[in-house]
């Protein structure tokens, strides 16, 4: 019998999972060999060793994770976090359109030296002749 | 507080799922030492493998209207957990390979540098140092199979492997597991 499937028969009687000539052969096998027992042996204290590990979670695990569920079920906009990355990005957009208004203010006062209404909105820079003469150059085209 | 340990899972699901967050506290107590041996047996006990727990429950939480009972409750939480936990394993060693060029990983792992700590440890440590040298495909098996204790079958199950690798597997991890511990235990 090879190594390969001696080891597979060995693990498989682990589960009871041979059938009667499989489990024949695994016993002669055993019987008959020295190596083969040794080994056996060796993986049955491993697989004991193994089985008797004894792993847990710190403290506070259960605490932990029913805080988080219960983080889970708040609405989106009841979560402090989203809140207070909401009113950032809102502070940065507000804060970068005040100082746009401002510039477009400041640059029109430079050019027209007046912030009245109509300099603000656009009326007055164009004469009803500027109307003319711009409809007098779409007709020469 | 309502005594709700004598429900079964099913039943326990079908009251998280109508809102019953003490269900799931139930749920947690079940199954959170089962969770803890593969977590920690996949990852060793480290900060990462509390989050790996947390998030296998919360998972399992978020998807719970999707768990339709084929397998047991303990098989479908093990299967999050050792998929998240070999994902876990694979980040960390992305990150490994950012600091160490192809080969120093293995170098930092080399047994012959651990002796002086296998020295000071006892056998619960010994082993799981040794468990923690495996490669994780092959550790996987052995954690499922040895320290969950389920059949070889299932193991294939869980991790979606054929039975003949899984049966491969455990040998290598055998063999890989005894020529890491035998020159130590000789040594103490």
């Amino acid at each position: 019998m090879t190594e390969k499937r001696f080891r597979s028969l060995l693990e498989r009687s682990f589960d009871d999972s041979l059938t009667a000539a499989e489990k024949r052969r695994l016993e002669n096998a055993l019987a008959g060999s020295e190596t083969l027992r040794r080994e056996r042996d060796e993986w049955l204290q491993l697989r004991h060793d193994l089985a008797r590990q004894k792993y847990a979670f710190k403290d506070g695990f259960k605490e932990r994770l029913m805080a988080r569920i219960e983080d889970e079920k708040k609405p989106l906009l009841l979560k402090p976090e989203f809140n207070r990355s909401l009113y950032s990005v809102f502070k940065r957009v507000a804060l970068t359109g005040v100082a746009a208004i401002l510039i477009l203010l400041l640059s029109l006062y430079l050019s027209g030296e007046s912030l009245s209404l109509d300099t603000v909105t656009g009326e007055g820079i164009h004469s009803d002749e500027d109307l003319v003469s711009i409809l007098l150059y779409e007709d020469l085209r | 507080m309502r005594d709700l340990s004598g429900l079964n899972d099913l039943q326990l699901i079908e009251r998280v799922r109508s809102g019953d967050d003490q269900a799931f506290g139930v749920i947690v107590d079940r199954y959170e030492e089962q969770i803890a041996r593969t977590v920690i047996g996949m990852l060793g006990d480290t900060d990462g493998a509390d989050d790996v727990g947390q998030e296998t429950f919360i998972r399992f939480y978020r998807s719970i209207h999707k768990f339709r009972g084929d397998s047991s409750l303990g098989t479908y939480l093990t299967r999050i957990a050792i998929n998240l936990s070999l994902n876990e394993l694979k980040k960390r060693s992305r990150s490994l390979s950012l600091f160490y060029r192809k080969g120093e990983e293995n170098e930092m792992y080399d047994v012959a540098e651990m002796k002086s700590d296998f020295e000071m440890a006892d056998t619960k440590e010994l082993i799981d140092m040794a468990l923690q040298k495996l490669d994780p495909a092959f550790r996987a098996v052995v954690v499922l199979r040895m320290i969950e204790g389920y059949s070889t079958k299932e193991t294939a199950n869980i991790l979606e492997l054929p039975l003949g690798t899984v049966l491969s597997r455990l040998a290598r991890a055998q063999k890989n597991l005894r020529d890491i511990l035998t020159p130590i235990i000789k040594l103490k």
